[in-house]
């Protein structure tokens, strides 16, 4: 999420898992465990039923984020195991704590590996970051001027690599809130209905997937990809332009069918049509407007 | 005399099981040993475990003492072998006799006062015993209800060193504690905050409801 300072990013993040499917009494206990084993569990409370919210400070050490230590103990992603790791502050981070963060995320585990044994963390987990636009966090806002320089600008971006962009499937902007909508007194969207949106769209994965059991849109192999993301005549001329226009990866290319296979399902929808994966494509450009150097 | 008890102890996040060695032998020289890659935390017990005999009212053995912690090539670095070790120490002076030994675990730190402090990781120390079939584990009262969760093995909570004798020798009945599921997940399944609370950024949502799905 790129947005200004004040536009809600923090408040959009600590309200994902109020929105994704309940947990499996296996997967409780086994967060439960990560938090009994750090002596973190809320006083006499028995078990985590909710999904864990983490969000460390961007002063966090190596060790503090994947874990570490002579007798090895869990980090903060083991701790948002089966919930939401929020990286506020993104280019804030140190750049090396940022880079081991990627074969956790590509694996859903951590291995620390002491003299007296190796050690396997889970760590399946959503990762969730904001940022500013720039140093001064006013870049394109439409009321306010930004003033920092064009170097302060990329020295800021590129504190963000490549390859740890690439594996963020879904990047949006969050604009400033007009005044109208916030006095507003309707209220928006709330988490009932969005999660019971988010539940079926789950259950069509499941029936879709059911042959290999616990998978989802988020995990298909390439090869399921292609069985699975059958595309429509004009999204898939889209999807030829999007890919040669923008140079995207390999990995985005799969990303990219895997969220339009989401939005379809979202939209209960059997195909994938050219609007889904439009959308698909627009959580994926954002990167080239801001990264485009 | 030579007592025997079973102990967890915590690795990561896994439990393994830890058998506690107490002998003790007359000797002109009362010493106190302790052996199996005992880090700080645990060599330093015997001394909380002496004051705790004393301050519960037993009598400390002025004999020479050893006692092994086995596996022995597996570091252990936990205060929760205090009352495993304490109870070692009544059971090999013959202080406490128990016909539970085989089928109760315990674990817990032990305060000089003779109080059973909570330790960490006692859910997975929970899960191990119910693995290895064990019949029940004794646990420090305040992590009571966290070992609880466990389907299968009984979870004795207990509050002091005195306690936990009663219970080894049988004079005290205490009872397992109760868990249930859906009152946890009543109690505790609710979040505090809902995205109605986040005006506007409806497109927001929308990128979010993708994610999340």
């Amino acid at each position: 999420m790129i947005g200004s300072p004040g536009t809600g990013k923090t408040l959009l993040a600590q309200r994902l898992g109020t929105i994704l499917p309940d947990l499996a009494p296996e997967e409780n206990l086994e967060t439960t465990r990560i938090y009994s084993a750090v002596g973190r569990l809320p006083d006499g409370q028995s078990l985590l039923v909710t999904r864990p919210f983490r969000s460390p400070h961007h002063t966090i050490s190596e060790a503090g984020l994947v874990g570490g230590g002579s007798v090895p103990t869990p980090g903060e992603i083991s701790l948002a195991h089966n919930g939401v790791l929020f990286l506020d502050e993104l280019p804030e981070f140190n750049r090396r704590t940022l880079e081991v963060l990627r074969q956790p995320l590509e694996e859903n585990c951590v291995t620390i590996s002491r003299a007296m044994g190796s050690v396997t963390f889970p760590a399946s987990l959503m990762l969730v970051s904001a940022m500013n636009p720039c140093p001064c966090g006013f870049r394109g806002d439409p009321k306010r001027n930004c003033n920092c320089s064009p170097i302060q600008i990329e020295r800021y971006l590129s504190r963000i690599s490549g390859p740890l962009l690439d594996r963020i499937d879904i990047h949006i902007e969050v604009p400033a809130v007009p005044f109208r909508e916030l006095s507003d007194a309707t209220t928006g969207t709330d988490s009932q209905t969005m999660r019971e949106q988010v539940v079926a769209a789950r259950s069509a994965q499941q029936d879709r997937l059911a042959d290999y059991a616990g998978m989802t849109n988020g995990t298909m192999t390439p090869r399921q990809i292609r069985k699975y993301c059958r595309l429509e005549a004009d999204a898939e001329s889209l999807l030829r332009s999007a890919m040669d226009e923008m140079g995207l990866s390999a990995r985005a290319h799969d990303k990219i069918l895997r969220v339009a296979r989401t939005i379809a399902d979202l939209d209960s929808s059997e195909k994938i049509m050219a609007h889904h994966l439009s959308e698909a494509i627009n959580y994926r450009t954002l990167d080239r407007t801001y990264w485009a150097g | 005399m030579l007592a025997k008890l079973l102990t967890y102890s915590l690795y990561g996040i896994d439990a393994r099981p830890v058998e506690v060695e107490v002998d003790i032998s007359p000797s002109a020289m009362p010493k106190t040993i302790l052996v199996g890659l005992a880090e700080a935390a645990v060599k330093e017990s015997t001394h909380r475990i002496e004051r705790a005999l004393v301050n519960s009212g037993y009598t400390r053995p002025i004999d020479r003492i050893v006692i092994n912690l086995s596996p022995a090539d597996f570091p252990k670095d936990a205060a929760s072998f205090d009352l495993p070790i304490g109870l070692g120490f009544l059971l090999a002076s013959g202080q406490l006799a128990s016909e539970k030994l085989t089928e109760y675990a315990a674990v817990g730190e032990l305060a000089l006062d003779g109080t059973v402090r909570p330790i960490k990781g006692v859910l997975s120390m929970a899960l191990q015993c119910q693995r290895d079939g064990r019949r029940g584990l004794v646990v420090p009262i305040a992590n009571a209800r966290e070992a609880s969760v466990v389907e299968g093995i009984e979870v004795i909570p207990v509050g002091s060193l005195a306690e936990a004798v009663g219970f080894y020798s049988g004079q005290l009945q205490i009872e397992p504690t109760p868990f249930s599921w859906q009152d946890a997940v009543r109690e505790y399944g609710r979040y505090p905050v809902d995205y109605s609370d986040v005006k506007g950024q409806e497109s927001a949502k929308r990128a979010v409801s993708v994610a999340a799905a």
